[in-house]
């Protein structure tokens, strides 16, 4: 099976980091909660692939991404709103709306499938710009592993004010007590409606970014660059990303 | 560190190395990580924010309301309410 390595860095990477990135290749490679392996590296390669399609650079251009109906150029044999979701959550996840959101639920993505779905393009997306950010390729795709999605979904998930059902920050059930500490967080809320997907990427967040407790230590520094630093960098990439939250 | 974040975002590859190199030459290699390591969470992290419809803590929008309309955040959620606007009118028609 591929795992992550950064051997080829003028960089030495931290262990730690390393560490996460491979337990974050091998979450992606197996089934998940409603998806399979083959269909999760299969949104792997989409999400790289998007990067390149014509369709996407021409829905940046638009006035509205929304105006430009040519199809997307697909990298794999996904269904084609996989795909539009995928391509558009690549390209211009700044300009998503609630009414998109609507549309691609009803067009046929069921709201589970839809949230693993982002998880996956985030966990690649991280672990693709982090290659770039460091000058080396990104790294193999993980080879999909066999095994059936355990379609888990916590009872407590329900509507709030995200368009996205997720659990509330006081009414998790006793499965995901692990996860909900520290203070409330829309953002850490965002993955729960897949418990499995939320503990993931929130582990590649402690590694790449800081973990919960050290965001908020101003007393000590936890990385080569400060706290300031930090989020200046993370504030300037959120504004390019036009990124509301 | 503005000028790494944007190259890290753009494809101009010149420019990246150089934003790369001036990190390494001002605070050492593994400064290099660490940026590349935030600025490519916020990549994903915004993508999940922006697609699930993640809200801002009330706490949070109260705190940095003078900021976000000062340097122009506020502009965006305004602009997506008009894309939807745009949208709905254009499935009228």
């Amino acid at each position: 099976m591929s795992t992550i390595k950064y051997d080829d860095s003028s960089y030495p990477v931290r262990d730690d980091l390393v560490s996460a990135h491979q337990r974050a290749w091998k979450h992606l490679s197996k089934a998940g909660s409603w998806l399979t392996g083959d269909e999760r590296v299969k949104i792997m390669a989409e999400t790289r692939h998007a990067r390149s399609c014509a369709t996407c650079a021409a829905v940046k251009d638009a006035l509205s991404p929304f105006a430009v109906t040519d199809a997307h150029d697909a990298g794999t044999d996904l269904p084609e709103n996989w795909v539009n979701m995928i391509h558009l959550i690549v390209a211009d996840p700044g300009r998503l709306t609630h009414g998109w959101y609507r549309k691609t639920i009803d067009g046929g993505i069921a709201e589970t499938h839809f949230v693993e779905i982002v998880s996956v393009v985030a966990h690649t997306t991280a672990i693709d710009t982090f290659a770039k950010g460091l000058g080396v390729p990104v790294r193999n795709l993980p080879e999909p592993q066999d095994g059936a999605p355990s379609h888990y979904r916590p009872k407590e998930a329900r509507q709030h004010q995200a368009w996205a059902p997720n659990i509330a920050w006081d009414e998790f059930g006793p499965d995901e007590a692990d996860y909900f500490v520290g203070p409330e967080s829309s953002i850490r809320r965002a993955l729960t409606l897949i418990p499995d997907e939320a503990r993931s990427f929130f582990d590649v967040t402690s590694a790449q970014y800081l973990a919960g407790p050290q965001m908020r230590d101003f007393s000590q520094e936890f990385r080569a660059i400060t706290h300031l630093q930090i989020e200046l960098l993370a504030a300037r990439v959120s504004a390019l990303n036009q990124c509301t939250y | 560190m503005i000028e790494f974040a944007e190259a890290v975002l753009s494809e101009d590859t010149a420019r990246l190395m150089a934003a790369r190199q001036a990190i390494h030459d001002t605070l050492g290699a593994d400064a290099v990580v660490d940026s590349a390591g935030v600025a490519a969470l916020f990549n994903a992290i915004d993508r999940i924010a922006d697609s699930t419809g993640a809200p801002l803590e009330a706490d949070k929008a109260e705190m940095t309301a003078g900021l976000r309309a000062e340097i122009g955040i506020d502009a965006f959620a305004a602009q997506k309410e008009a894309l939807d606007l745009g949208a709905a009118e254009t499935a009228a028609e």
